[in-house]
């Protein structure tokens, strides 16, 4: 198999008419890296995992196969694998788009994955507002365990997996691995404290392990590729395919596939450009929780190690284009409003922090702001960034601090016309 | 008395949802999954009884029904909306979207007409940014929405 | 060569690990968080959500500080509060780190922005950690200029507490607590992000008392007063207590509390002259840093209107008790009880509430002044076999020799056996759930039901019919040989409490098994003077320090120290209160001197009254009048324990010494009045006071146990029942109608419901509501069906509407009869 940067590998189903049946799947390829991975250890597995250098596509770019290799090698408690399929990120749609179009490869990796980590039961958490995405995944569930690519003595190897598909209730929190895991022990889905980490004690307090779907859809490739194919794809540290969600003011919006480590300039040559010509203001390399970048940035390598160099990070590759006719402090304000409805209040910074942040950005953009308030905005960012419980608080303040970093001018502007307006109020009393 | 006499029934439809997850660990989120099917919200009322069943504590229920915004402690519309507002929809439109959909109905965002026909609501990112503006009408996602489109889908979905 | 000065090398034991804190080399245990590390070096990290008995939580975020592992510096400050000790570890905290500073300093402020301003009516201003770290390191003045988050102010959440979610820092101190420690959910996590708060799932319903006993588990807890004292902000308040004082009004003195055996440490706040809480003190061998709500809240019997404060004389002619002075009373009291005395003779009651030294008094003014061993102090169902119990496995036993509440948390199996932990030692329920939750103490109750703290310590039952525990006891070997084993293993501990007085056989089954077995076995009794009333005496078998009285060496002993003549002392056991009663109705006695007794806790209220009616001449020593008053030719106002100074030996033998509260209110202790009253009778007890008392005492040091002889009574036979008729099964809850729970509304408001229980087949068809009764009366309650063994009904002991003694006659174990109660 060649590895043309082009061609796709993740979403090469994805064109094909009834893509999501079991039929289509097996046509193209479905189920045929299960035979050779049962056919070997969970040992080799792993190591396969490993050499090839697939990292987490959930954000954080973890390597999949060192987490795997941290479960125990005794199963004294069952081994549970959770995928976070509770993508919520805002401008994130890559994992709903593959569980939609192909939902097989996300199923078969699961029985690879589990069989890996010797883990009986696999619950696939997907986020509740995805309802269509439920009901299609419940399907190819279904269709599978028909098949015998589910149950008990899968294609005769002797290993059983079960795969349950639960439902999220609409809380972006539960993206978060730990807070999902008390989610799916029917809890308020707050973090838990770690250590002990999932691995060590998870879902009801068992050796667990959560990937995220991408991840997970990845491993068959590799299984039937090789780890060489599959470092022939993307950087040294971060090689592999990776799904592109780009959104916003662009031509053809939409999931564009394309090795990690492509530039933002090369994203926009395949989906159309800037939409109707309008220039190229800002844009984030991996949803709203990362930095913001601007036309700066056209030609930075969206990898792990060069979004993080950039300033920013890879996060869940959302890249959302913005063009010159959007106002930064506005928004700024409406991700801001978003992570204050969305923190879980477990912890102080980000539950009393984002309501703060989220009243100075909404007064600053009612034209009711000062130039004090910018640095009370970066200040309070700086009192919650690396001080809250989770990641989310983390993320909260990306957008502000970033979005001051590169366009104080505008937040500046606001205060300047409260300013004036201020002035005028006075002239006429 | 006349909780009795009205609860008698529900707490038996209660039990009823509880049962078909009786043999799942921790099963607190699909049977409030179910509850909402079954009742289009979750009363208030229901929460003794599921503590009761599941052998809670009746804060314990209620805060995991608060925790999570698809638990609607109301009836909803015979039509629900959920018009996504996330940067990627409101840079195509999203917020006019949102402005016709309240003129057209007469309602905010998170109310229900008064005569129960639509609910609206606003949802952050739908996963589908590539066909904004986008919306859930009913469980079925749609894109590319505008004005016309969504009274069309709306009307539509009332005749079927 | 000179020898070049060596660098002093620390040893690091094994389990210890060394790290550095601002600069300081230090040891610490395996384990052992940071911020009490840093606490121990002298340096305070503040912090909001840390409680040393809380699991960690690492919600506030205030406790940040720099952490360099392995010469590498953490990317973000850490919550010293979840972070445990490691080698090498190098520590900086606000005192040395800006970044750790900056990091508090901005939590701070983030925690206030949501705070209200209200501190000058808050009943925490002048306590409150949030109020003392802002002043210590906050901001002088706010950035926040924005709207602060508000709620409808106080939201009741039992009748005793109230919760004001504005001030609330959401540090789940309270529902951890609850969950986690009382094991009573009844609070938790509402709604999410800056809309979350701390509530119950239907506020209003805590006045429905249908919601107490619909399904579902019920919201209240006997331990809710402890959420309010550990709440690091004033966002619980108790009923009790709001608004009534400032902090810096209070004086503080420490105590302990008078209710129960477990003697656990008390701060009773007061001012000019009046108790306004009690909090619970902190003593990590007894109640850790938690009381019951009992402890904590029922104190008002002391400042009630009724309360006796003047001594009265009963006028022979109009038969009227009058007020008199101190001396007139005394003189009548001495007068009638010499004649009493020199007649068929005096008993004494002195009930089982008083201090150590109070307790003394009585035994040695009724050998003394009375010349008698008809003293028995057992205020409740009591047997002989109880007395060989006592005197055989009990007295002289300390922490040293005894089971103590540390060997609770540690003992691999407690069997509980007739005693309900939560209800008659709530201390010892929290350490027996500690014990079960952090250590895997298996615990296995012989009962009838699965109560609460069966279920909250985890724990199974062996259930059998009321009076059946002997049998069940010595049925281990043959019908439960896992426990039976699990009974062998080093540190199994058997508790056994007051009811096993009513079933014969018991004391004597459990002796055995102790014996056989090896584990240890320990007696928790319900009131907190029982334990010392055994010591000094007050029983008919037994002198100070567990001599026999039938030991003359013993006596001989304790006559040389009472400076008494040879042989003055009596050697032939006196009645005990049942033997006493009968006496007196018989005319073989004529006089009676009572302490605090309530002739209802008597094994038979009747025949009590009856007695009092017949007895020539009754002393009545109280505080409160009560039934025995009627009957009463002297009264004599004692003081409440609040108001004297004393200790009471808890069920482990554990002396609780407290010094007085409330000085110079004139009330007298007991022992003082019975000096006084011994001197107008040519007896010198040498107890004017309680330190007089206490080292009079303490010259009989306790003669070693072992010498008596154990209990061996028969198994008294199962009780049966009868077409229509059940065993009942009774004991009394924590918060119900005793005397001590007086004038304390909110209190009595967190009861248990008051409800009937049986099995669901001997429910059957009785309806909502049952009736029993015995010859004496009927007690009709809701019905409520519970895991009982078929043809046993259970009724609280002495809640409203089910006085059992009083109302029934009977107690554990009787048959009595059973009739639908109607549907009301």
């Amino acid at each position: 198999m060649s590895a043309d940067p082009i061609t796709p590998v993740l979403t090469k189903r994805w064109l094909s008419p009834q893509s999501w049946r079991l039929s289509t799947y097996e046509k193209l390829e479905g189920y045929t890296a299960i035979r050779k991975a049962l056919a070997g250890t969970p040992e080799q597995l792993v190591q396969l995992v490993k050499d090839a250098g697939l990292r987490g596509r959930g954000g954080a770019g973890f390597p999949a196969g060192v987490k795997w290799s941290f479960m125990p090698p005794n199963e004294d408690k069952p081994h549970y694998l959770v995928i976070n399929a509770d993508e919520g990120e805002p401008g994130t749609c890559k994992d709903i788009p593959l569980m939609m179009a192909d939902p097989h490869s996300l199923i078969e990796g699961c029985v690879i994955a589990a069989y890996a980590m010797r883990s009986h039961h696999c619950f696939i958490y997907v986020r509740g507002e995805a309802l269509h995405c439920i009901r299609r995944l419940n399907a190819a569930v279904r269709e599978a365990y028909e098949a015998g690519y589910l149950g008990k003595n899968i294609l005769g190897s002797g290993f059983d997996l079960d795969i349950t598909v639960h439902a999220g209730a609409g809380a972006y929190i539960c993206g978060e691995e730990t807070a999902l895991l008390d989610s799916l022990e029917g809890r308020r889905g707050q973090p838990r404290l770690k250590p002990p980490f999932p691995a060590a004690a998870g879902l009801y307090a068992a050796p667990t392990t959560v990937n995220n779907v991408e991840t997970i859809a990845s491993v068959p490739f590799i299984v039937n590729g090789g780890a060489d194919w599959f470092r022939q794809m993307g950087s040294e540290k971060s090689p592999g395919p990776k799904i592109f969600s780009i959104s916003g003011h662009v031509e053809r919006p939409g999931q564009y596939e394309a090795p990690l480590g492509t530039t933002l300039r090369e994203l926009l040559e395949l989906c159309g450009g800037m939409k109707d010509g309008i220039p190229l203001k800002f844009w984030t390399p991996g949803g709203s929780s990362t930095p913001l970048f601007t036309a700066e940035h056209l030609d930075v390598p969206l990898d792990f190690e060069g979004a993080a160099e950039a300033g920013s990070m890879l996060g869940t590759t959302a890249v959302q284009v913005f063009n010159e006719t959007v106002s930064v402090p506005w928004a700024v304000m409406k991700w801001t409003q978003f992570y204050e409805h969305e923190s879980c209040g477990k912890c102080t910074p980000c539950r009393e922090g984002t309501y703060w942040l989220a009243q100075i950005l909404e007064r600053m953009v009612a034209g009711r702001g000062t130039e004090e308030d910018i640095d009370t905005l970066l200040d309070v960012c700086d009192n919650i960034l690396g001080r809250s419980f989770c990641a989310l608080g983390d993320g909260a303040v990306s957008p502000i601090t970033s979005g001051i970093k590169y366009f104080r001018d505008e937040f500046l502007a606001l205060c300047e016309d409260n300013r004036a307006k201020q002035e005028l109020v006075g002239a006429q009393a | 008395m006349a909780v009795e006499s009205a609860g008698a029934s529900v707490a038996e439809r209660v039990r009823a949802v509880v049962e078909a997850h009786r043999d799942e660990r921790g099963a607190l989120l699909p049977i409030l999954h179910g509850i909402q099917a079954e009742f289009g919200y979750i009363d208030p009322e229901v929460v003794p009884i599921l503590a009761a069943e599941l052998n809670l504590s009746r804060a314990d229920v209620h805060g995991v029904v608060t925790f999570y915004s698809d638990f609607r402690s109301e009836p909803a519309g015979a039509a629900t909306v959920r018009l996504c507002r996330a940067e990627a929809c409101q840079s195509v439109g999203a917020e006019k979207l949102v402005a016709d959909a309240e003129q057209v109905f007469g309602v905010k965002l998170g109310q229900t007409t008064p005569d129960g026909s639509v609910t609206l609501q606003q949802v952050f990112c739908l996963g589908n940014c590539a066909l904004g503006p986008a919306a859930q009408i009913n469980g079925r996602m749609y894109g590319r929405l505008d004005r016309t489109r969504l009274v069309e889908i709306l009307a539509k979905g009332a005749e079927a | 060569m000179t020898m070049a000065p060596e660098e002093p090398k620390v040893e690091v034991p094994e389990g210890y690990v060394k790290l550095t804190i601002d600069g300081e080399e230090v040891i610490a245990p395996k384990g052992e968080l940071l911020i009490r590390t840093a606490e121990r070096l002298g340096t305070v990290i503040p912090r909001f959500c840390d409680h040393p008995l809380l699991d960690p939580a690492g919600a506030c975020r205030q406790c940040l500080v720099e952490v360099e592992m392995n010469g590498r510096p953490m990317p973000k400050p850490q919550a010293s509060c979840t972070m445990t000790v490691a080698d090498g570890m190098v520590v900086k905290t606000q005192r040395t780190s800006p970044v750790a500073d900056k990091a508090q300093q901005g939590v701070m402020e983030l925690l206030l922005i949501n705070h209200p301003l209200d501190c000058p009516i808050c009943d925490k201003g002048g306590e409150c950690p949030l109020q003392n770290q802002a002043m210590a390191h906050g901001r002088a003045d706010s950035r926040f200029r924005d709207t602060k988050r508000t709620f409808p102010k106080p939201l009741p959440i039992s009748t005793q507490v109230l919760l004001d979610r504005e001030r609330c820092v959401l540090c789940q101190r309270c529902t951890r607590f609850s969950d986690q420690i009382a094991g009573d959910p009844f609070i938790d996590l509402l709604e999410r992000g800056a809309h979350q708060q701390i509530g119950t799932a239907e506020t209003a319903e805590i006045y429905d008392a249908a919601s107490h006993t619909a399904s579902g588990k019920p919201f209240q807890s006997y331990f809710s007063g402890n959420t309010i004292q550990i709440c690091p902000v004033g966002a619980l308040t108790s009923a009790q207590y709001r608004f009534r004082s400032r902090p810096f009004d209070l004086v503080s003195s420490p105590s302990v509390c008078e209710h129960c055996s477990s003697g656990c440490a008390e701060r009773t706040d007061f001012r000019r002259g009046k108790v306004m809480r009690k909090l619970a003190g902190e003593d990590p061998e007894v109640n850790e840093e938690w009381i019951c709500d009992k402890g904590r809240f029922a104190f008002r019997y002391a400042t009630a209107a009724q309360r006796l404060r003047t001594p009265l004389v009963r006028n022979a002619e109009t038969g009227e008790l009058e007020e008199a002075s101190w001396t007139q009373a005394l003189a009548a009291a001495a007068d009638g009880l010499a004649k009493a005395r020199d007649g068929k003779g005096v008993g004494v009651l002195p009930g089982g509430r008083l201090t150590l030294e109070d307790a003394y008094a009585y035994s040695k003014f009724a050998r003394l002044a009375l010349r008698t061993n008809d003293i028995d102090y057992r205020a409740r169902a009591h047997s002989a076999e109880e007395l060989d119990f006592l005197a055989s496995r009990v007295v002289g036993t300390t922490p040293e020799t005894g089971v103590t509440f540390t060997a609770l948390e540690h003992a691999p199996l407690v069997l509980c056996v007739a005693f309900e932990p939560e209800e008659e030692a709530p201390a010892v329920f929290l350490r027996l759930r500690k014990g079960a939750r952090k250590r895997r103490t298996k615990v296995v109750h012989i009962g009838q039901w699965t109560t609460p703290a069966v279920s909250k310590t985890f724990g199974e039952l062996l259930a059998c019919v009321p009076g059946g525990e002997a049998s069940a006891v010595e049925g281990i070997a043959q019908h439960a040989p896992d426990l039976d084993e699990a009974l062998r293993a080093e540190g199994a501990v058997v508790l056994v409490g007051e009811r096993a007085a009513e079933v014969p056989g018991l004391f004597s089954a459990l002796h055995r098994l102790s014996e056989r077995t090896g584990a240890r076995l320990a007696w928790i009794p319900r009131r907190a003077g029982e334990r010392g009333a055994i010591e000094v005496g007050a029983l008919p078998t037994l002198l100070p320090g567990g001599r026999s009285v039938e030991d003359a060496a013993a006596r001989s002993e304790v006559e040389q120290v009472w400076g008494l003549e040879a042989g003055a002392l009596p050697g032939t056991p006196g009645r005990d209160v049942t033997g006493m009663l009968n006496a007196l109705v018989t005319r073989d006695l004529d006089g009676l001197l009572v302490g605090g007794v309530d002739p209802a806790d008597l094994p038979d209220p009747a025949l009590a009254r009856k007695a009092l009616a017949a007895a020539s001449f009754v002393v009545s020593l109280e505080m409160l009048p009560s039934e025995v008053t009627e009957h009463a030719d002297v009264v004599l106002p004692i003081a409440p324990v609040d108001e004297k100074a004393g200790s009471f030996l808890n069920w482990e033998g554990r002396r609780r010494e407290f010094s007085i509260t409330l000085e110079g209110t004139g009330a007298l202790p007991d022992c003082r009045v019975l000096d006084t009253l011994g001197v107008e009778m040519d007896a010198d007890l040498f107890t004017q006071t309680p330190a007089a008392a206490a080292g009079d005492l303490a010259r009989l040091a306790p003669k070693p146990t072992g010498s008596a002889a154990a209990p061996d009574v028969p198994n008294g036979h199962v009780p049966k029942a009868g077409d229509g008729q059940a065993v009942l099964a009774t004991w009394r809850q924590l918060i119900d109608e005793g005397t001590l729970q007086i004038d304390e509304p909110h209190l009595a408001g967190t009861a248990r419901p008051v409800v009937a229980r049986m099995s669901k087949a001997s429910a059957a068809g009785l309806g909502r509501r049952v009736t029993v009764s015995t010859e004496r009366g009927s007690v009709t309650l809701p019905l409520e069906v519970a895991d009982l063994p078929d043809g046993v009904v259970w009724l609280p002991a002495n809640s409203p509407g089910s006085k059992v003694r009083a109302t029934l006659g009977a107690g554990h174990g009787a048959v009595v009869t059973i009739a639908a109660g109607g549907d009301q």
